[in-house]
């Protein structure tokens, strides 16, 4: 009898104290964390200016097509006198090259950089020093015309030569 | 927190003994008060008097088999008709064409028994499928079971689950199908005893055939 | 008699029901957005800084899963369990009900919600939560990711942030912002202020930094900064390209990439020993490396074979393998944290659209249907997605839901809003 009443006790012990572990669990509090966040700044840089002495009629921007990367014929002329101008009067310039919005803007990256390295192979082909080059592609990140229609697109699909 | 646990114990205590007294209701009811259940049993739509009457008799000698206990003795009760016969050959004659006769219409009740089973089965299923809203977490090859209890009225009385998909929210959905559809109208124009037979406790089988996933 | 009869039709009984119960199949269902019902919370005092059960409300809605009842409807605003009438629910078509009061514990807001089954009147769970005063829209997006989970089986998205980039013309000059906001648009924080172009924010596991591209030095640069105390730290300084970085789910590296060895190629970035190395070798553009959930492979676009599509590289024996078969422009890839789910931009008939890849079964949906689509970003529980595009020649940020084919559109803001990053928690 008296082990009867003492497993019997145990098991209603056990079951109550089981029963009292599910209370606790539903009553945990969820405490919210605190998030701060700061504006960064960041240094003036100053980019320098051209230098370039080529004729300021002489075009500095190429336009491409779609898809391709080929210079166009007045382009090779304009850059021709661009490379006749830097061959006697050496300067750094910059060519920054551009594709439109369509697509991923990453690709567009490598897209504006490879019109970019289209136009630098050109000049160095008719004997600029490729030391005064460097090509920056933007991408699609300065549209020159903000529509989104054929005649836009055709606009940002450029190199500049600064 | 202790005031919490023991309203509790005692919500859980006075569950037991309404369980208990109810059970020893039943219990009750099912020994002492066994006449006019069986008197129910006899009062059945008297167009099915003689065929559905046969058919217990048929299904319960079937069931009957592996329990060796008397078997023609529930036969002479609800049938008084071939007990006044008393010529022995044109009694047995009699009695075999008759016992043709039933076989046959017998057989073919059970085939539209079946039709019938079936064609409310599908009304179940087409209310449970108009209802089953399943969660993004649900994928092909998930299964819960469930137990479910109807009243004549079609009314759900209580849902059970049997067999977890694994998935909480998979096994509450279709819980919750069954909860949503509340009732089962159609089942009204059930006859009792195919209702009894089927549709008082079944089995539903969540299993979905038309996920993407 | 009696007995005998009693006895036999007792056995009857026992086999009748001893025997299998009918058993329907469902295999079908509807999977229309969830009826729920956000009572209004209760509480004492003065009026709350902000509209808890809206907001809740707001956020169920926008996953594209939830159908909330209009408050106006509703026939009676329970704070407990006890005052809930069930009737007046199932009136609604309520499925699911959530109930909260608050209280004011301190300094501590302390909200005790439930959620609880309309037709079957059955609780499903009764939890506390508890916040700063500050914090009440926290305490909002906690509660709508609870709900959200215990009704739909995943983790909750609702509290995690986006980091995007707008710009703003005027003058001719244009001023970039990069931003971070919660998901659903509020409370807008200003990380970084530019004049020159910003891109490809992306997040570092513990959503605590943010790393991206900046042409403030005159060529595109990785920078990392710390979002609380704003350090900022330069991380490459080559020629050519330096872009599109992106953080590994381990915290430990950073995949980019690089033109500063001709041609773009995709490189890791040890963040502790602060080393390169190479791992394509390719004169194709590789470029736009994303990590796969378990810190070892990447997927990444590559043009290789002629125009752009998505490969996979695996860093340890550096193989490459195609991924994409469909269509003839597949750019940007993200993998969701379900590591199947392969999203991208996907071109069809000179349309660009989202659409997601099923790496196990192939499958290849297009998930919207605005046409300059680009940056998509998928939310940690790999539910839903926000993706950048252009309506009425605004740049705009759309949502989609992966499952649910639900859209819409985000708050518009100033000036244009592009390249969308969803934090990871």
């Amino acid at each position: 009898m008296k082990k009867i009443y003492k497993y019997s006790l145990a098991t209603i012990v056990l079951s109550l104290s089981l029963v009292g572990c599910s209370i606790t669990k539903n009553n945990s509090v969820a405490t919210m964390t605190d998030d701060r966040i700061t504006t960064g700044s960041i240094k003036n840089n100053s980019i320098q200016g051209s230098t370039l002495k080529t004729d300021i009629k002489v075009p500095r921007v190429f336009y491409f097509e779609f898809d391709k990367v080929m210079l166009s014929s007045e382009a090779r002329s304009a850059l021709r006198l661009h490379a006749q101008s830097l061959r006697s009067n050496p300067a750094k310039i910059r060519l920054l090259g551009h594709a439109d919005e369509r697509g991923s803007r990453e690709y567009n990256m490598a897209l504006g950089e490879n019109r970019g390295n289209v136009v630098r192979d050109f000049l160095i082909q008719e004997g600029v020093s490729s030391s005064l080059i460097e090509v920056i592609s933007y991408g699609e990140e300065k549209a020159a015309s903000s529509g989104s229609n054929e005649d836009s697109w055709a606009m940002n699909r450029r190199v500049e030569l600064k | 927190m202790n005031i919490l646990f023991f309203t509790r114990l005692t919500s859980l205590i006075l569950a037991i003994s309404l369980s208990l007294i109810l059970h020893l209701v039943v219990i009750y009811f099912l020994f002492n008060k066994w006449d006019e259940g069986i008197k129910i049993q006899k009062v059945s739509p008297p167009k099915y008097l003689q065929a559905k009457l046969v058919n217990l008799d048929e299904k319960i000698k079937k069931k009957i088999q592996p329990k060796p206990k008397p078997k023609p003795k529930p036969k002479p009760k609800p049938k008084p008709k071939p007990k006044k016969n008393n010529e022995n050959k044109i009694k047995h004659k009699i009695l075999d064409e008759q016992e043709t006769k039933s076989l046959q219409a017998s057989k073919q009740l059970e085939l539209e028994n079946k039709k019938i089973v079936s064609s409310y089965s599908a009304y179940i299923i087409e209310r449970i499928e108009a209802n089953w809203n399943r969660p993004p977490s649900a994928r092909r090859g998930m299964e819960s079971k469930l137990l479910i209890r109807l009243v004549p009225t079609g009314q759900v009385i209580s849902v059970k689950l049997l067999k977890t998909s694994g998935n909480i929210a998979f096994d509450r959905s279709a819980e919750q199908a069954v909860y949503k559809v509340g009732s089962f109208d159609k089942l009204q124009q059930l006859d009792i005893q195919t209702f009894e037979k089927n549709f008082r406790k079944l089995q539903l089988v969540f299993k979905p055939n038309d996920l993407r996933l | 008699m009696k007995k005998i009869n009693l006895i036999i039709i007792l056995f009857a009984f026992i086999s009748l029901s001893a025997s299998a119960e009918l058993s329907i199949n469902i295999t079908k269902g509807i999977d229309n957005p969830t009826k729920i019902a956000i009572a209004p919370l209760s509480f004492y005092g003065n009026q709350l800084p902000e509209d808890t059960s809206r907001i809740i409300e707001d956020n169920l809605k926008r996953s594209g899963l939830f159908d909330p009842i209009s408050r106006k409807n509703m026939l009676s605003f329970p704070g407990t369990i006890k005052d809930i009438y069930f009737r007046d629910w199932k009136i609604l078509g309520a499925e699911y009900l959530v109930i909260g009061s608050l209280i004011l514990s301190g300094d501590f807001y302390e909200i005790t919600y439930s959620l609880l089954e309309v037709h079957s009147s059955r609780l499903v769970f009764t939890k506390i939560a508890k916040g700063s005063k500050r914090q009440l829209r926290d305490l909002s997006h906690h509660i709508s990711d609870e709900v959200y989970e215990a009704i739909t089986g995943i983790e909750g998205a609702f509290s995690t942030k986006v980091a995007y980039v707008t710009s703003l013309k005027s003058n001719n000059k244009t001023l970039y912002k990069l931003m971070v906001s919660d998901v659903d648009g509020a409370r807008e924080r200003l990380i970084l202020e530019s004049n020159h172009p910003i891109m490809s924010p992306s997040w570092s596991p513990d959503a605590k930094e943010l790393v991206y591209v900046s042409f403030e030095t005159g060529r595109p640069a990785v920078f990392r900064q710390n979002l609380a105390n704003a350090n900022r730290k330069q991380l490459t300084n080559f020629r050519g390209l330096n872009g599109a970085p992106s953080w590994s789910p381990d915290g430990k590296k950073l995949a980019l990439v690089l033109s500063k060895d001709g041609n773009p190629e995709i490189y890791t970035f040890d963040l502790r020993k602060e080393k390169f190395i190479r791992h394509t070798n390719h004169f194709a553009i590789d470029t736009e490396p994303n990590w796969a959930p378990d810190s070892k492979s990447l997927v990444f676009t590559s043009d290789r074979g002629g125009s752009p599509q998505i490969y996979r590289l695996t860093l340890k024996n550096g193989e490459v393998q195609r991924l994409t078969f469909r269509g003839s422009y597949n750019a940007r890839p993200r993998l969701a944290s379900n590591g199947r789910t392969l999203v991208m931009i996907h071109r069809s008939a000179h349309q660009f659209h989202i659409a997601t890849q099923d790496l196990v079964n192939g499958d290849l949906r297009i998930l919207s249907n605005t046409s300059l689509d680009e940056s998509p970003t998928v939310s940690p529980n790999s539910a839903m997605l926000l993706y950048a595009t252009k309506i009425n020649n605004r740049g705009v940020l759309a949502a989609v839901s992966l499952d649910a084919g639900v859209k819409f559109l985000l708050p518009s803001k100033q000036g244009d809003v592009r390249e969308p990053a969803w934090s990871p928690k």
